[in-house]
């Protein structure tokens, strides 16, 4: 069944992720007609999966993981209405000069600058509910992370979290969150703008992938398909694409635009990150209360590459981390309250590609240079003292890289045969179609993307006003 | 025997094998396979792609013919990947996410089979986070159903449940559905003596005909749809004719939606599992309503899920028909299947009739014998008091009226009455009692009834007279001189009454046979093949055992319905498939440029050419009809192409 209603959009929104439901919120409230559609599916805080085994089938691509060429890494791709903010860990920070120096200097975009982009931080973070988490909340994974860090004298600071109230002091566990905050505490785009978004007049029909873009005579065509296979297409004047670094990348490679834009899909960049975990003679609990209570801060880090997190995970997921099988592997599950959790997440050199073939399927290729490889173990050798220095009795490395922060394959630039979005958040030489989301990272920045997204989002939707 | 959407048993077999390598169990875990874990791998599968899903069939296939130590080193070599080259390594990898990935998140997501007592994965792992919901924060919980004397709110709640559960059932493939009846089978094996013990202590019928007509009965039914189900439900090919050559016809057999069943109390297992599970192999969701009389409260419920049946699927309403039954049926079911009495069905039909809903009925009979004197007096004999005794007389189709040639009246008597004293009446517990009392009071009733009226009569009770009318213990009747004014001779009995008449020839036995107003089965007995051929046409009725009582039903391919007041519509058999189906037509032609001859534009000539054509095809002479129709044809189809090309050119 195709559906074509007659309706013609000022805006398709590709996508209701961060970036898309951050755009949309500012095109609704300037009046402009805006038609938001999503992949996957629209939960509510009654509705969220409760369990890993649910949340990983049905809050991502694949239903759960997807692997790219060489099965390196595990790749997580949320598909769902508020896309990241739904299943991430709430982060928020600010880029530092460092990433911003870098993006200008790939990109020769001026505006890639600390200070022109802190007024649009500020807008940004003025539309959400952002806390640190008090001390009295730190769990004991937190603690030690907190000693090792002193110990070693590495700076860290507290954690700054998209988030309301989680009530703590009732015992919640953060780690509900990961499969959307069923307290409403999180601030996922359901939550907050995309909310608001709606209220304004935002049309969302979710269970709809956009398949192709057909732009004709400058009118945007949108071909779908449903869930259930049916298709459906759409029209409009204008489209932003928010479908993220692979889904950008995949709508526009089956448009056909690669023709003009030869460098779509590539620059693709995931931050891998190694989880590694600490056994304990005492009882770490690490899955309590507000499990994320510090970042790391260390100069020393950001020249090295890398970042140490203090996360943990579901037993689903820790369980394909750990390795071997068999009796031992199970009875090493079982000292799972034992375990305490630091994460290496690297700042990725080396460029990966995304490519469709010809169904229309993602290809994902990422690999891991000399440095790449050496900034995980020059992570994984501190995070090994730290455990040691705390009193670990066991150290064990996580079986696979996860790429979660997944950025690029329409970096911005000024040049269009090395970039894709133009400084105005349009594509080269396309003045209707658009994208402000992580695919518009030019490199790795690594840092947390989550607030950067926002920001950019805001500009981006003032830019395309402006142009109106 | 746990039931997947995307799996075959014997990929099952091969995850659960590969899972018990990869989790073999431990002092306090558990193994995979013991949690019964996996019978929750379709909430995974679902959202896989369709590439993953199906390398993970594969694999899962390899597996359940792999020993478990090859299993075994193969992930040990995957722990060595990342030594292992390019290709080979990336395959290893996959192979280990994936297997992996499949058996560990079922495994540690906690999740187990229904009644699952061992313990649990979250405890052996110390896993117990917490989140403390607020009033209006608590999960979109399923509304709570209420089965039980429901009212409106809780009918359209239960039909909603029955919608949904239709939408997903319809996907599955009928060899999927079929897992379920295989698994079914399994439980009522399984729970044969609980099933039992229920039927008993519902009925209070002996064990004996309670195993032989609902457990017996109830496997051979579903051991018939194994075996035929794909074979009647599968598409099918139809010839298309020459006129319409270069397109092809189908059949496809689809399910209707939401079945209604209407059950009685007489065998209530059997008129339970059989009709739910005719409607749910032809993609239907069920709404069963068992007779209050005889619910077996609970049990068909806990068959079904301990089957893997999913809630939606089938559900159990019970209540008085009076106060639930109308409800049920305004709320709109897409079929209603009822057996039981004539007054029922009459009043239920005109409910289906404001609503246009389709409806088949079973209903009562009035069953004749007719046995001619060439026959083996003692079968003869034993077949009649099975026939009318067995489950105290309680069937549709129990013998309620017995024909004896007039030659062997007397002889056939004197054996019927002896060994009728024979018959021992107790709900027993080892199957010795040959029937049991009544099932419910209301049948007493209507039995001392016609007994009052017969005997005022002067109706001859030869055994069983001295019944006090009250009890529901009713000793066999055996009853002679029975007229036509008679309660006895005109009402369904529905009880351990039979009426003997004698008859002087065929003629006279078929109209003594042919009752005016019920037809639902018979029997005739005779040496003469042919002479018991002719009777049993002769005699309008909707089923006929020859030599033998009651036995169409023994067959579960034979279609089972009557005529006339006893009902209409089949189940069971071949036709029984067809009773809870949208037998859908489909003709397919290509998509092309040719306009077919009788589209618009008509012309005069078209006209013409079409009578030739008419004519040429219909008339007589086969080859001949052949030839000209072809030539006819031909210039038919270039007419309408130059017609097609010069509209374009205008």
């Amino acid at each position: 069944m195709t559906i074509t209603p007659n309706r013609t959009y000022d805006f398709i929104i590709a996508g209701a992720g961060i970036s898309g439901s951050f755009i949309a919120n500012d095109l609704c409230q300037a009046g402009a007609k805006c038609l938001m559609l999503e992949a996957g599916k629209s939960f509510t805080r009654k509705t969220y999966p409760t369990s890993g085994l649910d949340g990983n089938s049905q809050l991502y691509w694949s239903g759960g993981l997807e692997l790219g060429h060489d099965c390196k890494i595990a790749f997580l791709r949320p598909k769902v209405v508020g896309g990241g903010s739904i299943v991430n860990q709430a982060l928020v920070d600010r880029f530092d000069d460092e990433a911003f120096d870098s993006w200008r200097s790939v990109s020769g975009v001026n505006d890639f600058n600390s200070e022109k982009m802190a007024p649009w931080y500020d807008k940004a973070e003025s539309e959400i509910e952002i806390q640190e988490i008090p001390a009295q909340f730190r769990n004991k994974n937190a603690e030690i992370f907190d000693k090792g860090f002193k110990h070693l004298n590495l700076e860290h600071a507290p954690l700054r979290r998209a988030q309301s109230n989680c009530r703590l002091e009732e015992g919640n566990c953060c780690i509900e969150c990961l499969n959307g905050c069923r307290v409403g505490s999180k601030q996922s785009m359901p939550e907050t703008v995309l909310k608001t978004a709606l209220k304004k007049g935002l049309t969302l029909v979710s269970e709809m992938e956009v398949v192709q873009i057909i732009r004709k005579n400058d009118r945007i065509q949108v071909q779908c398909t449903d869930s259930k296979g049916g298709q459906a297409s759409y029209h409009s004047k204008n489209i932003v694409l928010a479908g993220g670094a692979v889904g950008n990348a995949r709508m526009l490679l089956n448009s056909g635009f690669q023709k003009k834009l030869p460098h779509i899909g590539h620059g693709f960049f995931c931050h891998p990150q190694f989880m590694s975990f600490g056994v304990y003679d005492e009882v770490i609990n690490s899955h309590l209360g507000a499990f994320q209570a510090f970042k790391a801060d260390d100069k020393g880090f950001r020249k090295n590459g890398f970042k140490l997190e203090n996360v943990y995970a579901g037993p689903e997921g820790i369980a394909l981390l750990v390795p071997g099988f068999g009796k031992k592997y199970q009875q090493n599950m079982e000292k799972l309250p034992h375990f305490a959790c630091i994460e290496v997440c690297t700042r990725d050199t080396q460029p990966g590609q995304i490519k469709v073939n010809r169904k229309g399927k993602v290809l994902i290729r990422k690999e891991r240079n000399q440095e790449d490889m050496e900034r995980q173990k020059k992570g994984q050798k501190i995070v090994e003292q730290i455990f040691k220095s705390t009193g670990a009795k066991q150290v064990i490395h996580g079986r696979f890289a996860i790429g979660l922060h997944l950025m690029g394959c329409c970096a911005m630039g000024t040049n269009s045969a090395t970039s894709v979005i133009d400084p105005e958040f349009r594509l080269h030489g396309i003045n209707n179609i658009f994208a402000a989301d992580s695919s518009i990272f030019p490199n790795a920045p690594g840092i947390n993307p989550s607030l950067t997204i926002m920001a950019l989002s805001k500009k981006a939707a003032a830019s395309i006003l402006r142009s109106r | 025997m746990i039931v997947s959407k995307y799996f075959s048993q014997s990929q099952l077999k091969g995850l659960s094998k590969a899972g018990d390598v990869l989790l073999p169990g431990t002092k306090t875990s558990p193994s995979f396979s013991s949690t019964g874990c996996m019978s929750h791998m379709d909430r995974m599968a679902a959202y896989l792609s369709e590439d993953d899903l199906s390398g993970l069939q594969m694999l899962l296939s390899l597996f359940r013919w792999t020993p478990k130590w090859k299993i075994s080193l193969l992930f040990k070599l995957c722990n060595k990947s990342d030594k292992i080259p390019s290709f080979f390594g990336a395959a290893l990898r996959m192979l280990e996410i994936g297997v992996k990935g499949a058996v560990f998140s079922l495994y540690y997501a906690n999740v187990t089979k229904p009644g699952y007592e061992g313990p649990k994965v979250h405890d052996a792992i110390g896993w117990h986070p917490k989140l403390v919901l607020r009033d209006g924060e608590l999960p979109g919980k399923k509304a709570k159903m209420n089965y039980e004397n429901p009212n409106q709110k809780n009918v359209d709640a239960i039909y909603d449940r029955a919608k949904s559960g239709h939408k997903d059932l319809r996907q599955w493939p009928v060899k999927k559905r079929l897992e379920f009846i295989t698994n079914l089978k399994a439980v009522i094996l399984e729970n044969q003596e609980k099933i039992l013990d229920h039927v008993q202590a519902d009925t209070g019928k002996s064990r004996f005909d309670a195993i032989t007509a609902e457990i017996f009965g109830v496997l051979d039914f579903l051991d018939y749809l194994e075996k035929n189900a794909v074979k009647y439900l599968s598409d099918r090919k139809v010839a298309t004719p020459f006129a319409l050559m270069g397109k092809k016809s189908k059949v496809f057999f689809e399910p209707l939606g939401v079945a209604l069943l209407i059950s009685p109390w007489n065998y209530p297992f059997y008129q339970a599992i059989v009709p739910i599970c005719q409607a749910f192999i032809a993609g239907n969701a069920v709404v069963f309503k068992p007779s209050s009389a005889t619910p077996l409260k609970g049990l068909v419920e806990d068959l079904l899920q301990q089957a893997d049946f999913r809630s939606g699927w089938v559900q159990v309403v019970y209540g008085q028909g009076s106060s639930v039954g109308d409800a049920l049926v305004d709320a709109g079911p897409d079929k209603i299947f009822l057996i039981g009495s004539q007054a029922v069905g009459r009043h239920v039909m005109a409910k289906a009739a404001q609503h246009l809903i389709p409806i088949e009925l079973e209903l009562g009979g009035k069953d004749p014998m007719v046995v001619f004197d060439d026959v083996n007096i003692d079968r003869a004999v034993a077949g009649a008091i099975w026939g009318a005794f067995t489950t105290t007389g309680q069937s549709c189709t129990s013998v309620e009226r017995l024909f004896i040639h007039e030659n062997i009246y007397d002889t056939f008597k004197q054996v019927l009455v002896k060994e009728t004293l024979k018959l021992t009446q107790k709900t027993d517990i080892d199957g010795s009692a040959d029937i049991g009392p009544m099932c419910t009071q209301n049948q007493v009733k209507v039995i001392a009834a016609q007994v009052a009226d017969a005997k005022e009569k002067g109706a001859t009770f030869i055994t069983g007279g001295s019944w006090d009318g009250k009890s529901d213990h009713i000793p066999p009747m055996i009853i002679e001189g029975v007229t036509s004014d008679m309660l006895i001779d005109r009402q369904e009995n529905f009880g351990p009454l039979l009426p003997i008449y004698s008859f002087s020839g065929e003629a006279q036995a078929i109209e003594l046979a042919n009752d005016p107003e019920y037809g639902l089965s018979a029997s005739v007995w005779s040496k003469n093949l042919k002479r018991a051929d002719r009777v049993a046409r002769a005699i309008y009725t909707g089923n006929v055992s020859i030599n033998n009582v009651m036995l169409t039903e023994g067959n579960h391919a034979l279609p089972f319905g009557g005529v006339q007041k006893s009902g209409f519509g089949r189940f069971k058999g071949e036709f029984g498939f067809y009773a809870f189906t949208n037998i859908k037509s489909v003709l397919v032609d290509k998509d092309s440029k040719k306009m077919e001859a009788n589209w618009f534009p008509y012309t005069a000539k078209k006209y013409r050419i079409f009578s030739d054509l008419t004519r040429a095809l219909y008339s007589p002479g086969k080859i001949s009809s052949l030839v000209k129709g072809a030539i006819h044809g031909l210039r038919l189809e270039t007419y309408v192409a130059g017609l097609s090309k010069n509209n374009k050119k205008r």
